[in-house]
Parts: C-alpha cells; sequence; structure tokens
C-alpha cells in the first residue's frame, strides 16, 4: 500500500488525537501568521509615514546642503530637473527652506519656513493629509501658513489667527510679513510637530527675496512595484553629474535609524519565528512519542510482516506530513479571516498607548497587517518545517525498534 | 550692540552692538600678569581695562552712525540712530534705505524687541533667536544683550607689551570668571596703553577656535573724547566679509523722556 495512504489511514483511527494535534498547532501558527502581517504593518507604516509625510522616496540637493543647509545653495533648473525626472518615471516637488523668527501676541519662537509648489507636493508626499485641524494651503489663501502642532500650542495660535515671520531675506534685509494661520498639523515627528510653518512657494519667493532656485527635490517613484534598487540606480545615472556636484540620498540614508529599526524588524521577525516553532518542536516531539509508544505494538506487527526501516521513518514522516497539512489548513481558515478583518478595522492600541514614536517619527496607534503571500506562506512553512524535522527522531526511534520486545507485552 | 556703540564714545551703554563687543573686549579688570611675560603692575592694568571701559560710557546718549555690510553674497548700507540709558536699555531706529526705515530694535535688560514698521507690530526676539544675525551684519542678537564688565567679569593677563615710537601696545588676554555666564572663551585685547584706546580685539569661542576680530580705528574727538570712530567686524570663517560701523555725531548727557525706552511707545519714535 502507498505510505501516504497507509498514513492517513493511521491517523484517522485517532481523530480526536489527531484534531487536537492539528487544531492547537494550526491555531499557533495561525497567531503567527497575523502577527507576521501586523509586523509587516508596521514597518511599512513606518516608511510611509517617513516618506510620504516628509521626506519623498528621494532628495536631491544642491553640494553640501544637507551639512549646511544655507539658504543660498540652490538647485538651478529646477523645471528641467522636474520633467527629466517624470519622462523616467519619477515625480517630484521643489521645497525651499529658511529660518525665521515666527510671533504671535507677546509670544516668540524660531521656526523652519517651508516653501511648498502644493500640486507637485501632493504628488509626492501626502503631508496634506495629515491636518488636525483647519485644512491645508489653497492657493486661494496666499498668505495662509499651515504649522506644527507643538509650535501652535507655544505660540497659542489656532487657524484663523495671525502670525508674523521675521527672517533674514537673501538681500541681507529684514524680512517681516502677517500670515493667516490656515491649518494645524497632526503630530508628525519633532522637527515638524516644533518647528515647521508650511507657506506656498511663490509666498516663499516673496518672503525671503529668492528669485530663482530650490533648496531640495523630493523625488517618488511613479510605479511603485518597481524595485526601489533598480529605481536608485537609474535616478543616479540621471541626476548625479560630475560637474554639477549635485547630491541624491534614498530615504534609508537620510534616516538611517529608521532603516535600521526596519531591517531589524525583519530579521527580528524571522528569528520569532524561529524561537517560536523551536519551542513548538518540543511540543511536537513529545506528542510523537507519546503516540509511537502507545502504538508500539503496532509497529512491531508491522515490522515483524515485513516493513523496513527506512519504511518505518518515512511512515512517520507522511504522518507528520499530514498533520501539517491539517494544521496549515486551520491556520489559514482561522488566520486569514482574522488578518483581513483587521487590515479593514486596523489594530487599535490607543487603549493601551497615548501615541507610537520610533527614531522620532509619530505614528498613529493603529496598526493595519500587511498581508501578501509571503506573510501568509512563511508560518505555515515554517510549522510544516518544523512538524517534519521533529517527526525525525521520534521516526528513528521507530524503525530501530526490535519487532518482539516491540510484540512483547512486558 | 550697534546701538550702543553709537551711543558712546563715551557710549554708556556698551551692549548695543559693537559696543558691546568693545565693551566685552575691554572691560576685564583683573589681572594675572604670565610667566615670561612683560611685567605689568597689576593696579595699571586694571587701570589701562578699565580706561577702555569707560571710553564708550555715558548715562544718556544718542549717536548717529553708519552700518555697511558685506558678504559673499549681498552689500548693504544702513543709517542708524542709537540711543542709550545706563547699561540695560537701548534703542536703535533705522533711517536707511527707505525699505526698512523705521525698523526699530529696542533693548530692554535681557529681552530684545523689533518694532516692524511694515506690518505695525512689534515682536519680541525668542531666546532660540538670540545667535541669529542683526540686520544682516554679522553682529548677531545676542550681541545685544550680552551685558558684561570686562573688568568684573574677566581675568585679565598681559601677554605681551610692544613700543611704537611714543606708544606702548599691550596685548591683553581675557578669560571669563568662573560664574560668569558669558559666550566666549577668551578674549585677546590689543590695546594702546598710553590712551586706553582699542586696536583690535579677537573672540575665541570654547573649543579655543578664533571665531570673529573686531578692530577699531580712525580715533578722533567724538562726544568730546578721543576714541576709534570705525569699528569692523571680521569673521573667522567668512573670508572676505565684514560689517563696519562708524559713528557720524555723538551727543551725551541728552534728555529721554523716562518712556522712552517703553515697548509700548515705539511706534511714536
Amino acid at each position: 500500500m502507498n505510505l501516504g495512504v497507509f498514513a492517513w489511514k493511521s491517523l484517522r483511527r485517532s481523530p480526536i488525537r489527531t484534531a487536537f494535534k492539528a487544531i492547537s498547532i494550526g491555531a499557533i501558527t495561525a497567531i503567527m501568521l497575523v502577527w507576521g502581517c501586523l509586523n509587516a504593518g508596521l514597518g511599512n507604516l513606518l516608511e510611509a509615514t517617513a516618506t510620504s509625510f516628509e521626506i519623498g522616496e528621494f532628495q536631491l540637493h544642491a553640494p553640501g546642503y544637507l551639512s549646511n543647509p544655507d539658504i543660498y545653495a540652490t538647485l538651478d533648473h529646477a523645471e528641467k530637473w522636474q520633467a527629466a525626472l517624470l519622462q523616467d518615471g519619477f515625480l517630484s516637488a521643489p521645497r525651499l527652506y529658511g529660518s525665521a523668527l515666527g510671533a504671535a501676541s507677546s509670544l516668540s519662537a524660531g521656526v523652519q519656513v517651508r516653501g511648498l509648489d502644493l500640486e507637485r507636493e501632493a504628488q509626492v508626499t501626502r503631508i496634506e493629509r495629515f491636518i488636525d485641524s483647519g485644512s491645508w494651503l489653497t492657493s486661494t489663501k496666499p498668505n495662509g501658513v499651515v504649522i506644527g502642532k507643538l509650535l501652535a500650542r507655544h505660540l497659542h495660535l489656532q487657524p484663523g489667527q495671525e502670525m508674523v515671520l521675521l527672517a533674514q531675506a537673501a538681500d541681507g534685509s529684514l524680512a517681516n510679513t502677517v500670515f493667516l494661520v490656515v491649518g494645524i498639523l497632526k503630530s508628525v515627528n519633532s522637527e515638524i510637530d516644533n518647528r515647521a510653518v508650511y507657506i506656498q512657494e511663490a509666498a516663499f519667493r516673496e518672503f525671503f527675496l529668492i528669485e530663482k532656485g530650490i533648496h531640495e527635490l523630493a523625488i517618488s517613484r511613479v510605479d511603485q512595484n518597481q524595485p526601489f534598487s533598480t529605481a536608485e540606480l537609474r535616478l543616479r545615472q540621471l541626476v548625479i553629474k560630475p560637474d554639477l556636484g549635485n547630491e541624491l540620498k534614498s530615504w534609508r540614508q537620510l534616516k538611517p535609524l529608521l532603516a535600521k529599526i526596519l531591517d531589524l524588524l525583519a530579521v527580528s521577525a524571522n528569528f520569532i519565528f524561529i524561537f517560536i516553532y523551536l519551542a513548538l518542536g518540543g511540543l511536537i516531539l513529545n506528542m510523537t512519542f507519546m503516540s509511537i509508544y502507545d502504538r508500539r505494538r503496532e509497529f512491531g506487527t508491522m515490522q515483524a510482516l515485513g516493513m523496513g526501516p527506512g519504511q518505518m521513518v518515512l511512515l512517520i514522516l507522511a504522518e507528520a506530513g499530514w498533520k501539517s497539512l491539517l494544521s496549515a489548513a486551520i491556520a489559514t481558515a482561522i488566520g486569514l479571516p482574522l488578518a483581513f478583518y483587521l487590515a479593514r478595522t486596523g489594530l487599535d492600541l490607543s487603549l493601551m498607548v497615548d501615541h507610537l514614536s520610533v527614531s522620532g517619527i509619530n505614528l498613529e496607534p493603529i496598526i493595519y497587517p500587511q498581508i501578501t503571500l509571503l506573510n501568509i506562506i512563511k508560518p505555515i512553512a515554517f510549522m510544516m518545517l518544523s512538524q517534519l524535522l521533529f517527526a525525525i527522531f521520534p521516526g528513528v526511534e521507530v524503525a530501530v525498534m526490535v519487532p518482539v520486545e516491540a510484540l512483547s507485552p512486558h | 550692540m550697534i546701538p550702543q556703540y553709537t551711543r558712546s564714545v563715551p557710549l554708556r551703554s556698551r551692549r548695543f552692538g559693537v559696543l558691546l563687543l568693545l565693551h566685552l573686549t575691554i572691560a576685564s579688570v583683573p589681572l594675572g600678569i604670565a610667566k615670561d611675560a612683560p611685567k605689568a603692575d597689576a593696579e595699571e592694568l586694571k587701570k589701562v581695562l578699565s580706561g577702555v571701559d569707560k571710553l564708550w560710557s555715558s548715562k544718556k546718549s544718542e549717536a548717529d552712525m553708519t552700518m555697511t555690510v558685506k558678504t559673499s553674497h549681498y552689500e548693504r548700507a544702513l543709517k542708524l540712530t542709537l540711543w542709550a540709558e545706563g547699561d540695560t536699555q537701548a534703542l536703535v531706529k533705522i533711517n536707511a534705505p527707505a525699505k526698512e526705515k523705521g525698523t526699530m530694535t529696542l533693548r530692554l535688560g535681557r529681552d530684545i524687541y523689533n518694532f516692524l514698521p511694515k506690518i505695525d507690530r512689534t515682536v519680541k526676539v525668542s531666546a532660540a533667536m538670540r545667535s541669529s544675525s542683526w540686520m544682516g551684519s554679522h553682529f548677531s542678537n545676542d550681541d545685544l544683550v550680552g551685558s558684561c564688565h570686562l573688568a568684573k567679569d574677566y581675568d585679565a593677563t598681559l601677554v605681551e607689551a610692544s613700543k611704537h615710537g611714543k606708544t606702548t601696545l599691550w596685548t591683553v588676554d581675557l578669560v571669563p570668571k568662573s560664574g560668569t555666564n558669558l559666550t566666549w572663551s577668551k578674549l585677546r585685547l590689543v590695546v594702546e596703553k598710553e590712551r586706553t584706546i582699542p586696536i583690535s580685539q579677537t573672540y575665541y569661542n570654547e573649543r579655543g577656535s578664533k571665531t570673529r576680530t573686531v578692530t577699531f580705528s580712525d580715533v578722533k574727538e567724538l562726544g568730546g573724547r578721543q576714541a576709534p570712530t570705525k569699528i569692523s567686524v571680521t569673521p573667522a570663517d567668512l573670508p572676505g566679509e565684514h560689517t563696519d560701523l562708524v559713528y557720524v555725531s555723538l551727543r551725551h548727557d541728552i534728555k529721554l523722556d523716562p518712556d522712552f525706552f517703553n515697548v509700548d511707545n515705539l511706534k511714536s519714535h
């Protein structure tokens, strides 16, 4: 008889024991499946928060600007760069930065003024969706500003109130203008929360007296399925010219600590899988040995009837294979619906923590699982592999049984 | 700082702008004398430093001055009027260029306010902005409020003495006394001993690196005293850049309304 069929019939002879094993291992695997998806979702949330709300996927600067953000260190011909990038499958948004004093009534604070092209910025980041109160900048309110949450709190500002900006313009003169606060951002990160004042590009140029050039070009892929490394390579070929000395940085280079945390998340997930399934292996080993000792007369009879040691090992492995398939089915039946449910509602941690902050980036305390084929297959594959591996030793134990001793009532 | 300079020549308010710088440089007191250095009587060194300190001192003063700024990105010239009273109150008003005419900076104790006529607002300068440039010059807002009395706040050491004709030039190192909260780790002052007129003052940061040099020149009678009428600041890390402050006139012991240095009255000046 085929060993696989033989193994299946053996399992069916003890349906309760088989079901108990499959359900218990399947439930653990379902939990691991959901956890793996949530872990990947946390990584996505971190990356998306960093890139979508502030950095973009890449940034292009004039030489030396990042180490010394001088208002005069501008990239020229921004329009030309943007057109060339679009042709090669990249969206880009120009940005301008300047330091200023922000004041309201008798209060004041040092701020960073960020001049944006609203239309292009919306193509690269989603900062406009991160409004806590009021609204985002619009072309109908050219003197509108959107400010960080803690800055608003410090200056006691609400949407609809006036804010004075005072700075040194590019010609050395004293720039000063009254702006209207139209919106206040949610908490993004400490730099934006405490210092950011977003204004429109035209207002920035008029305020700081900068006619041309930009300080930063934030870039992202049009096709998000294009591999990041391939896109980075293509981008470098496109924008890095020896005669210009421009500096291109990916978000991983701009936020190295965050990149390391994400790498660590991915690696630690694998380690956790291994540790969990090693622990599970102990359980499997124990259950299999118990099963073997219960069935030693059965195995002795099989050997007495002519089954060789190799066949005995294969039988035990086949039984383990069937059990792992049952566990996989149960894990999928429990884990997938739960993961899809959480993908719709999110896992709200706000009852446990006020806010999540990782590497200076503030996150909404709601994690959405990332459901991918890999995230589904990985915990199931780990489980099946550990079931098979931990069945080898019991299989060998069965193979080396002496039939006479196995059949002995003592 | 700038205001102070304006005020004095016998400028009393040392703190504004250049004045402050000068004062910082000048004013320290007392003296340890370096080994292998020229011998100087402690009292004599103290007398010279106090003389420099008093050079810009006056109860109430008014000064007209010009400030020219040259950087690698722009050049600008401003006409200023400075009023000062004591060591803690000063007001600088910009008279030219037209774009910035009427802009004022008021120093009250350690607080700084800017009156901005274009938007008709008065803004208090936060502590975070103290290190930023004042009016695009090489003076910072901190220079405006960094009041110190060199004689009281610094330990002085005579480093070198040299004879140039009838004039004796002393090089004096000034180190803040412990317990003082001063920006600079050391000042090196070159001073004309006989007339107690400063020639130059070099500033060093906490790492001991030179950060800027202030030179004093064009000694003339101003407000009844012999004093340098041109003060130039040269940052160490920006070659070719400098800010020059020149006294046009100076009047001492003028009358000022009791509310002259009031933040609520800036609009009326």
